[in-house]
Parts: structure tokens; C-alpha cells; sequence
């Protein structure tokens, strides 16, 4: 449980606008370890997809990995060619993506889409990649695999979708799936399936998982730890439990206290006032400065830097400096 | 899908009586006498009148066109005012040669457009691509008879390679082929690039690239099969233009086939010839737009005709 599978150093990544290189990720560095479940949130556009798109080197131009390390198996992922990369992904590390309704091509059968990654990563031959495809939609709880393994995918439902997409990033047992708001575009009660899904698959396989949300609820159900981001930065990094019992950062807070309760009926809800601001207009001070209700002067001028608050639990703030 | 078939071919039955009617209007409506163009301004009165009655220009047009929808229905397109042959015949031994051009043109056009539009997309921006949005907008504005012209001096009368013009054999189809499918190639390779650059910014591309496929095995299959739709439409588009006769082609290359008809017919006001080609090049334009339909379904696995 406790080797280190994948291992994200000072990561940096820009975007080229106009002979401006704007940096959407900044210095990021984090662990994940072998069948574990790390947890990235943070608001929409602070830099979390784009992480994820850089483990597995796909980040298109005028994007890209200007410096940082991100180690995979004691290899250093951003130092491969692309014929090495591609043998890493989908095999190694696979990923899924949010929107099931379009992450399908949809002129090709659901089985050709999943023999595809078996075909290219194993030495199958095409009847036994059928098998192993067929196989593997059982596994993801589709009943008639059969029939679904010869259906087009606009035949098929979102939740169905999604599962399709898991059997595709699961067909070769990866080490490390990431999951990029794998239940965002589905309905709720199919969310919650999705979800068990991807933890039973998980303590079968002992695959690492990392999460990429914006729903705290999904992050209570799924992680043992979890990574805030903000504006391109990590904020704070704690286990689950002591995130939600003891955050520390005035931006998780308050991400906490925007979250709706079943217990208890506010008559509103809280909100972090403010917007994120936009990648590369913060140079100097805390990223979170400007919303924040418990700034100090300090905030303005410099930038604080993570620090241990707590047993494994880390943060980047003045108050805790 | 049968059904589908049958519809829409009974559908055409009032197309073409519309379209029939039009070309019977445009025909006899149009300046310039079939008769004195046959036997040329000297001809007297007598001989005159006598001649149009047996060609029944003396009836009203409506009676005209009963007479001529009569003609058409029982499969007699009349008879050539100038060569006074058999007009089916003469449509039915020169349709070969347009449609051989066509093909041969289309080959070109095909491979041609595919290549370059799918490879300038593939690599946007790079100096291929500019290459080819250059080189293509410059064939596009090339007008085909100066484009054959050059051809033909240089491979023809200079080189020696190919003749000059005439039909018969496979090396006569080449210069024209080549004129007329250039051309068209350069559309299609436009065509191609930007239906391809679309299909590129889909979420599935990037699924098949977290799966680990190759760049180009990404874009032949994933995404070319649906790139294809917009290509298959200008593709058949311009099928039925060139099925209408490459008038210019023809001409300059002297080949027998519809297009160098169409202008004779017209010059002569050669009524029966000019009113069977255009229902011919109507009939093949409704064929030519089934057939791309039905080639949709065939790519497009979501759009099922009932």
C-alpha cells in the first residue's frame, strides 16, 4: 500500500499566448502510491485537468511541461519519446475522461473501441481480444455483453457510456487510472454506481486511482487523501478525515462551508465571494489573497510556502506559517 | 432500406416533370431558328413552312410539349435535327466516354484531395501545410482550358508522350483525365483539411490517444470515418457536375462524350438533342444525390434510413 507508484516534482506547465507563456500549473508536486485513492479539487479552471493531461502527456499545443518531473515506475514520463509514452499509456496509466456522450467515436462498435487498447498493448490476437473485451464489460456490470460489445454508442446511455469508457481504461489493468470528473455529466443515482464500480475494480486490481473533482461529496466517498488546488497551485494536502474535520486552509474552508448539508437547512448557501482569478494575473502574494476573509498584510507581498500543520497534513498559508 | 430506396426514386417522378417542362420552355423559348440554321438563310418560303409543319412548330407549345411528353414516356427521344440520327443513340455511345472521363477524373481528384488535405491537417501550420493551401487555392483559380493547354504542350507536343487529343485508347484518357481532376482534387483536398481539423478537436481523438494509438492510426480510422460525410457530399457534388460533360475538357482534348454534344446541340438549336440532355443530366444529378445519401449510412452507422 505504501510504494510510491507515481511521484510529481515542481511541475510547471504554460500556454503559449502571443509570445506571452502564461503558467496555468505551478510547481505542483505530490505522491500517489500503489492502490490508493488521491483526490484533486479545486474551482474549475485552477489547473486540475490540465495535471491530470500532463501525467499522461497529453497536453496539446500551444500547451506544454516547461519544467518539473513527473516519475512513473523510476522513469522520468516527461524525459520519453512519444513511441515510449504511448506504450505507457492506456497500458500503465490510463485515464477517463467527463463527458461519456462524446469521449466515444461514434461511427465504431463499442467493441472495436475496447479491442482497440487490448490490441495494442497485448499480443491478443483478435478473437481473444474479443473474449477479453466481452469479459471485461461484464466486469463493468453490463449485463448483455454481447449485445452491447456490437452496439454503435449512441445506442447506449450516459451511465452505460461511462462504464464502456472504465472497461476501456481498465482493459489492460493499469497501475494508475486517473479519473477526470468521471461522474460530472451523469445523473445522480448513476453517479453513485459509477463510483462503486470504480472502487471494486479498484481493491480488485489494487490500481492507484487519482480523482479529479469539483464535488467534495465524491471526495468523502472515494479518496484516502486529497490535494486542493487553487489558481494553479496545490493550497493544501491532508488524509480524507482530516480534511473534512480539520481543514486548515481558509480556501478549503470555505470550499467546505459552500458544500450543501442534508442535516441541516441553511437558508443559503455559503459562497467563497470573488472569482478564480485568471492564469497568469497573480505575480506577487498569496493566489488567494483577494478572496480571502482572513487576509493579513503579509498575503500581499509574499507568497507562502507549504508547510506541515499537522501528520501528513500540509498547507500554504500565512495563518499557519 | 429498400423502402427508402423506392421513395425516394418515386419521388423523383415530379421532379422530372417539372424539370422536363422547364427544359421544354428554355429550349423552344430560346432565340435562334432550328430551320434556318439547317438549311441556312437562302431557303424559300414554300420550303420553309412546309418544314415546320412537319416538325409541328405550327401547334401551340402546350400541344408541342403533349406531343413531346408522349415521345419521352414510350423512351423515343426523337430524332437529331442536325445529323438526323437517332438522339438515344447518339447519348447512349457518347455517356461511355463521359462517364470513363468522370471516373478517371474522379480517381485523380480522389487520391489526390484525400492526400493532401488529410496530411496538411495532420500537420497544420507546418510548411506542408501552408504548401498546400497555397498550391490548391492557385489550382482552383486555374482555368481548365489553359490548364490542359499546358499539359498538352508540354506532355503531348513536347515530351511526345501522350496524344494530343482524340479517344480510343487508355493514354488518351490520361490528359484529360488529369486537367478535369485537378480541378477537383483541389477542392476536395480543402474540403478534407477542414472537415478533418474539426473532426481533430473531438473528445474521442483524445480517448484514442490515452489509449496509446499512433498519431497517424488516429487519423486514418478514428478520425477520416468521420471526416468523411462532409467529403462524401462535395465529393458527389462534383461527380454530377462532371457527369453534366466537361464542356471545356472535351473541347480542347476533342473528346466524344456529352459535353462537346451539348454545345453542338445548342449551336444547331438542336431541339430533341438539347431537350434529352438536360433531363439526362437531371436524371444523374437525383442518382448521384441518392446514392451520397445512401453512402452516409454506410459511414455514419447513427443515420439509418427507415
Amino acid at each position: 500500500m505504501n510504494t510510491p507508484i507515481l511521484e510529481v516534482n515542481q511541475l510547471q506547465v504554460s500556454f503559449k499566448k502571443e509570445k506571452e507563456e502564461i503558467t496555468v500549473v505551478n510547481g505542483i508536486s505530490f505522491v500517489v502510491h500503489a492502490g490508493e485513492t488521491l483526490g484533486i479539487v479545486g474551482e474549475s479552471g485552477c489547473g486540475k485537468s490540465i495535471t491530470s493531461l500532463s501525467i499522461m502527456r497529453l497536453i496539446s499545443s500551444p500547451g506544454r511541461i516547461t519544467s518539473g518531473q513527473i516519475v512513473y515506475n523510476n522513469r522520468d514520463l516527461t524525459q520519453l519519446s512519444e513511441e515510449e509514452m504511448r506504450i505507457v499509456r492506456g497500458n500503465e496509466i490510463s485515464m477517463i475522461f467527463q463527458e461519456p456522450m462524446t469521449s466515444l467515436n461514434p461511427v465504431f462498435t463499442i467493441g472495436r473501441q475496447i479491442d482497440e487498447i487490448i490490441l495494442l498493448h497485448t499480443c491478443a490476437s483478435k478473437q481473444e481480444a474479443k473474449e477479453q473485451s466481452i469479459e471485461m464489460l461484464k466486469r463493468v456490470g453490463i449485463s448483455r455483453a454481447e449485445q452491447i460489445y456490437r452496439s454503435y454508442p449512441f445506442e447506449l446511455s450516459g451511465g452505460m457510456r461511462q462504464r464502456v469508457m472504465i472497461a476501456i481504461g481498465m482493459a489492460c489493468q493499469p497501475k494508475l487510472l486517473i479519473a477526470d470528473e468521471p461522474t460530472t455529466a451523469l445523473d445522480v443515482t448513476i453517479q453513485l454506481q459509477i463510483l462503486d464500480l470504480m472502487k471494486k475494480l479498484q481493491e480488485k486490481e489494487n490500481t492507484a486511482i487519482i480523482l479529479i473533482t469539483h464535488d467534495l461529496g465524491v471526495v468523502a466517498e472515494m479518496c484516502d487523501r486529497v490535494l486542493v488546488m487553487y489558481a494553479g497551485e496545490v493550497v493544501e494536502e491532508a488524509v480524507v478525515d482530516d480534511l473534512f474535520h480539520n481543514p486548515k486552509h481558509p480556501y478549503t474552508i470555505g470550499l467546505l462551508q459552500s458544500m450543501p448539508s442534508s442535516v441541516e437547512k441553511k437558508s443559503r448557501l455559503y459562497t467563497i465571494k470573488g472569482q478564480v482569478p485568471p492564469a497568469g494575473s497573480i505575480t506577487k502574494g498569496c493566489r488567494f489573497a483577494e478572496r480571502c476573509d482572513h487576509v493579513i498584510d503579509r498575503c500581499w507581498g509574499e507568497e507562502p510556502a507549504i508547510v506541515l500543520v499537522g501528520n501528513n497534513h500540509t498547507c500554504r498559508c500565512w495563518l499557519h506559517a | 432500406m429498400a423502402r427508402y430506396i423506392i421513395g425516394r426514386v418515386l419521388g423523383m417522378i415530379p421532379i422530372l416533370m417539372i424539370i422536363s417542362i422547364l427544359s421544354f420552355l428554355f429550349v423552344h423559348l430560346t432565340p435562334g431558328d432550328p430551320i434556318r440554321i439547317m438549311y441556312g438563310a437562302e431557303m424559300d418560303m414554300a420550303t420553309y413552312e412546309k418544314v415546320k409543319e412537319s416538325l409541328g412548330f405550327h401547334d401551340p407549345l402546350y400541344v408541342q410539349y403533349g406531343r413531346y411528353l408522349q415521345q419521352i414516356l414510350t423512351g423515343d427521344f426523337g430524332v437529331s435535327y442536325k445529323s438526323k440520327t437517332n438522339v438515344s443513340d447518339e447519348i447512349g455511345k457518347r455517356f461511355l466516354y463521359t462517364l470513363g472521363l468522370t471516373f478517371a477524373a474522379m480517381f485523380w481528384a480522389l487520391i489526390i484531395g484525400l492526400v493532401v488535405g488529410i496530411y496538411s491537417a495532420a500537420k497544420r501550420k507546418s510548411i506542408w501545410d501552408r504548401l498546400g493551401i497555397i498550391s490548391t487555392t492557385t489550382i482552383i483559380s486555374i482555368p481548365e482550358f489553359w490548364f490542359g493547354l499546358i499539359l498538352m504542350q508540354i506532355f503531348a507536343v513536347q515530351l511526345g508522350w501522350f496524344p494530343t487529343s482524340g479517344s480510343g485508347t487508355f493514354v488518351h484518357l490520361l490528359l484529360p483525365s488529369i486537367t478535369l481532376g485537378f480541378g477537383v482534387s483541389a477542392i476536395i483536398a480543402r474540403f478534407t483539411r477542414s472537415s478533418v481539423l474539426e473532426v481533430l478537436q473531438e473528445d474521442f481523438v483524445r480517448t484514442a490517444k490515452a489509449k496509446g494509438q499512433r498519431e497517424s492510426v488516429i487519423i486514418w480510422t478514428h478520425v477520416l470515418r468521420n471526416a468523411l460525410i462532409a467529403v462524401i457530399t462535395m465529393t458527389g457534388l462534383q461527380f454530377g457536375f462532371l457527369l453534366g460533360g466537361a464542356v471545356v475538357v472535351e473541347q480542347v482534348f476533342a473528346w466524344p462524350g456529352l459535353g462537346s454534344y451539348l454545345i453542338d446541340s445548342v449551336l444547331a438549336r438542336d431541339y430533341p438533342a438539347m431537350q434529352a440532355l438536360i433531363l439526362l443530366f437531371s436524371v444523374q444529378f437525383l442518382i448521384v444525390n441518392l446514392l451520397v445519401d445512401i453512402s452516409y449510412s454506410l459511414v455514419n452507422p447513427q443515420i439509418r434510413y427507415e
